[in-house]
């Protein structure tokens, strides 16, 4: 089994790496893909720097990014290989798993309230959306109560008080 | 292992099943739930309604359980089953992406990969049809247009 696992640098993008290794000490044959995407820089960016500056620090990010999870790996017997892809970042991983063939894509994700999912998007939901090949999740965590309570709390005193001085 | 497959859209729930068979077939050993969340159950419905599902898997010789369960809120209801059972992964059959069904879907999918206890494998079904895709996306634009002229 082929299992294509987007990491960037947060805790929770290690989740499928705990799992693969239940799964393989089950008896399942597994290889892992570890992919970091890096996007692309904006333009008004990239004009003011060398190409070769940007591919330094895209390097150097998907580096920090990846750095995690090929430890974890490296303590489990799985064979994996990394690689790293520039662009968008639900549309790199679906293309990847495409072109890799892999079986199954696999993303540790980070539980979040409802309106930061509707401000920023889940990734794993946009790659759902973009490829046939099955989108295994596994959240961690919880939302923080700042998360939850105080920053739309804060959004709405702020425009009550907005309101109140019109 | 256990695996659950929530019925959220039986049509589509046949390539979440075929995947959970194919790794049967390839070696790995579970026993499969399938599971039949509603508001209000009728049993002669929930069982026609899983009856394609549970014909695969018997025919592929997979384990499987099936359940009804009333519950109020659907994702809660699954997410206590999952609990239950022991279940090490949900799989959840779906349509494909920017299908009227898939909309109407999306905030239990959502809602699901948020809070399940256990990771959740989301399969999606084949591609939407020109008429799913265009026709009802027309149908509605036009449907509004009239009403508007009108």
């Amino acid at each position: 089994m082929k299992v294509l696992v987007p990491v960037d640098a947060s805790a929770a993008a290690l989740a499928p790496v705990a799992h693969l290794e239940a799964l393989a000490r089950s008896g399942v044959q597994i290889e892992v893909l570890v992919l970091n995407v890096q996007p692309r820089f904006h333009r008004h960016v990239s004009q003011f720097s060398s190409r070769k500056a940007r591919d330094l620090l895209r390097q150097e990010r998907s580096r920090i990014a990846m750095a995690r999870a090929i430890e974890a790996l490296s303590r489990t017997p799985l064979p994996f290989s990394a690689f790293t892809e520039v662009g968008r970042v639900a549309e790199r991983i679906a293309a990847v798993a495409e072109r890799e063939r892999v079986d199954e894509i696999m993303m540790g994700v980070g539980r979040h309230p409802n309106w930061l999912r509707w401000i920023n998007p889940s990734i794993a939901q946009g790659v759902m959306a973009l490829t046939d090949i099955p989108v295994s999740v596994l959240a961690r965590g919880q939302a923080s109560m700042l998360e939850r309570y105080a920053v739309p709390a804060g959004v709405a005193g702020l425009a009550a008080l907005l309101l109140a001085a019109e | 292992m256990r695996i659950l497959i929530p019925d959220i859209d039986s049509l589509n729930a046949q390539p979440a099943v075929r995947h959970v068979a194919r790794g049967f077939l390839s070696g790995e050993r579970y026993r499969v739930h399938l599971a039949y969340v509603r508001k209000s159950v009728d049993p002669k419905a929930g069982y026609r309604q899983l009856e394609p599902s549970r014909a695969l898997l018997e025919r592929l010789h997979v384990p499987c359980t099936v359940h009804l369960e009333e519950a109020a809120d659907r994702v809660r209801g699954i997410c206590m089953m999952a609990r239950r059972i022991g279940a090490e992964s949900i799989v959840l059959g779906t349509a494909r992406n920017w299908s009227l069904t898939r909309l109407s879907e999306d905030a239990l999918i959502q809602a699901l990969l948020e809070t399940a206890p256990v990771p959740v494998t989301v399969v999606a079904g084949k591609s939407v049809s020109a008429l799913e895709r265009y026709g009802v996306a027309a149908g509605l634009g036009a449907t509004l247009a009239l009403m508007l002229s009108g």
